[in-house]
């Protein structure tokens, strides 16, 4: 897709990965989560400015939620403790196929599983459906809860994530986003064995754990304890974590991008494309600012796509270094 | 999102208790469609770094004045909400209403209502609006200390209310809860709102009582049925989509899963334990 800035004309549609390539017509991603499965985003948001829009996580089986608060503000930012609630596979797909259908933009699945087995078995769910349900990529979320790791994160121990990252990929020949958070262990060395196993792209867009006690310090603000930390206070770590695995695969690189600015950013920092989240909820045009402000940036440059944005301040960086 | 955003002009920042904010709004647009039970969400550019959506139920509707009192939730870290910061006249962005109005069995005419200083933002307004329409209402009232006790003069002097401090400096020394017993056979109907141990113990006395729980809030007592009160639970939320897309204010009542910010904030009791704050 191109259009004209001024005089200039700039690209936004990028291919990420080559084994397992997705196209995407804008640099634009909607996290996993703040928007729900799929039927009720394009009411909350206009989906023609996205280019990937990112279900909810989806389990084989239905998963319940935490009890309430789920959901509190904290310093700079939110901690959220949802733990990945949905309806099961077949119910979302039931009533969100339609949707996913209709979206003017790519459709991604966020998967959920708690042992390898059921990843395999989630995905061939997916994919027995294959007439009902339009899938143009899965993502594999490393952040959720792993029974075999006595509930810690799949991507808190380096093997079992790229175990059930080699397990995802042997499922299925669509495009496989993995996603981590800051939180992961040997973050760059995943990457690479992401790379290595096939994996399209990183999405470094997940929140690391966060916790707060209540006021009355007598038990934690959420009900479950620990929780999620979303908004701008995850930024710089985010935004570390982007730059430590440049150059490994495409990322998508998120976490607290609340403004173009903050895109701008992480385009700079390594990002391919950018995941925008719970901004959403106070500024649903966010992602027609970002897009604009992106074209404005590459056409400043001089550039002919705003694929180009990726890493400049990495390649800056280097040529200091050169120096 | 969802529904389009209106402007509203600050006119005035005040207290409802020590340390819990209120905004008095100019908000015409809304003020025909609020009710007892609707929050709205506020938002603000400057107010902080993070522009987030804040649930805030609304306390006291002015419609000739065309103004709308909210209350601005503690945060969860003690801090003062940025918005009750703002100067006067500023501008907010306003979605609402946010929620389902609590609806009241036409025939309940003596309503019980039991609450703390959390929950008193959330059933002001009701009881207001009960006292205006001729009901008779006895608000039970839950605090740490007699200081944080809301003024009575928020509530209309129809409105019989009976203090319970946790220290014991005015009032029932204990809970709210233990003068629920008193009044269960009087009521015909209950809303409690507030904090999960308020709740969980004003259900279970309630239960001990013979209240029955209000499983739909449009449900109203067949004629001729003997006298039993109904029981219905307002459940707290701060901030989320405000669209039901979140998961965020997600509440497992006994019909099932209740999106507060859709479909409550009024709810029916769950099973044996409530799955409120705190309460796993």
């Amino acid at each position: 897709m191109e259009a004209r800035v001024g005089a200039v004309s700039v690209r936004t549609d990028l291919v990420l990965g080559s084994a397992h390539p997705l196209r995407l017509e804008r640099p634009i991603v909607i996290a996993s989560g703040p928007l729900g499965f799929g039927a009720e985003a394009s009411e909350l948001i206009d989906l023609r400015d996205v280019g990937l829009f990112v279900t909810r996580g989806i389990s084989l089986a239905p998963r319940s939620g935490p009890s309430l608060p789920r959901v509190v503000e904290v310093p700079g930012g939110l901690l959220h403790a949802i733990s990945r609630e949905n309806p099961g596979v077949d119910e979302v797909i039931d009533r969100h196929a339609s949707a996913w259908r209709a979206a003017p933009c790519a459709v991604a699945v966020s998967l959920v599983a708690t042992y390898e087995k059921s990843l395999a078995a989630l995905i061939a769910r997916f994919e027995s459906r294959a007439d009902q349900v339009r899938i143009d990529a899965y993502e594999l979320d490393l952040t959720s809860p792993s029974d075999a790791l006595d509930g810690a994160r799949w991507e808190s121990t380096f093997d079992a994530a790229v175990r059930l990252t080699e397990a995802a990929r042997e499922s299925t020949e669509l495009p496989l986003i993995v996603k981590v958070s800051p939180d992961a262990a040997s973050l760059r060395a995943l990457a690479e064995a992401a790379a290595d196993a096939g994996v399209t792209a990183l999405s470094v867009s997940g929140s690391p754990l966060g916790y707060l006690p209540n006021r009355g310090r007598t038990r934690g603000a959420l009900a479950e304890g620990v929780g999620e930390l979303s908004g701008p206070l995850i930024r710089p770590r985010a935004l570390a974590a982007v730059v430590s695995v440049h150059g490994a695969l495409p990322i998508i690189g998120g976490g607290g991008i609340g403004s173009p600015a903050d895109a701008l950013d992480a385009f700079a920092a390594g990002a391919a494309a950018v995941s925008l989240g719970t901004a959403l909820w106070a500024d649903p045009g966010l992602p027609r600012a970002v897009l604009e402000s992106a074209r404005r940036a590459a056409a400043a440059r001089g550039l002919a796509s705003v694929s180009e944005l990726a890493g400049l301040a990495r390649s800056g960086a280097n040529e200091r270094d050169s120096e | 999102m969802g529904a389009a955003p209106v402007r509203a002009q600050l006119l005035a920042v005040g207290e409802l208790a020590p340390g819990r904010s209120a905004l008095l709004l100019r908000l015409p647009e809304l003020i025909a469609s609020l009710r007892a039970g609707h929050a709205l969400h506020l938002l603000h550019a400057e107010a902080g770094g993070y522009r987030l959506r804040r649930v805030a139920p609304v306390t006291q509707i002015d419609v000739i004045a065309g103004s709308v009192q909210v209350a601005l939730q503690p945060r969860a870290d003690g801090g003062r909400d940025s918005l009750a910061e703002l100067a006067l006249g500023a501008q907010l962005s306003v979605v609402g209403p946010i929620g389902q109005p609590i609806e009241m069995d036409p025939d309940a005419l003596q309503v019980l209502i039991v609450t703390d200083v959390e929950g008193f933002s959330w059933v002001r307004l009701l009881a207001t609006s009960l006292a205006a329409a001729g009901r008779t209402v006895t608000m039970l009232l839950e605090s740490n200390t007699a200081a944080e006790i809301p003024p009575a003069s928020l509530l209309p002097e129809s409105v019989e209310i009976h203090v319970a401090t946790e220290d014991g400096s005015l009032g029932h020394h204990g809970s709210a809860a233990d003068l629920v017993t008193t009044y269960a056979a009087w009521a015909d109907q209950v809303v409690a709102a507030g904090s999960s141990e308020l709740l969980s113990a004003t259900t279970l006395l309630l239960r001990a009582a013979q209240v029955s729980d209000r499983t739909s809030a449009r449900v109203s007592r067949p004629r001729g049925e003997a006298r039993a009160a109904q029981l219905q639970l307002i459940v707290a939320h701060e901030i989320g989509c405000g669209s039901g897309v979140c998961g965020g204010c997600t509440y497992q009542s006994a019909a099932g899963s209740v999106r507060l910010c859709k479909e409550g904030p009024a709810v029916a009791p769950t099973g044996s334990t409530l799955r409120t704050r705190g309460a796993r």
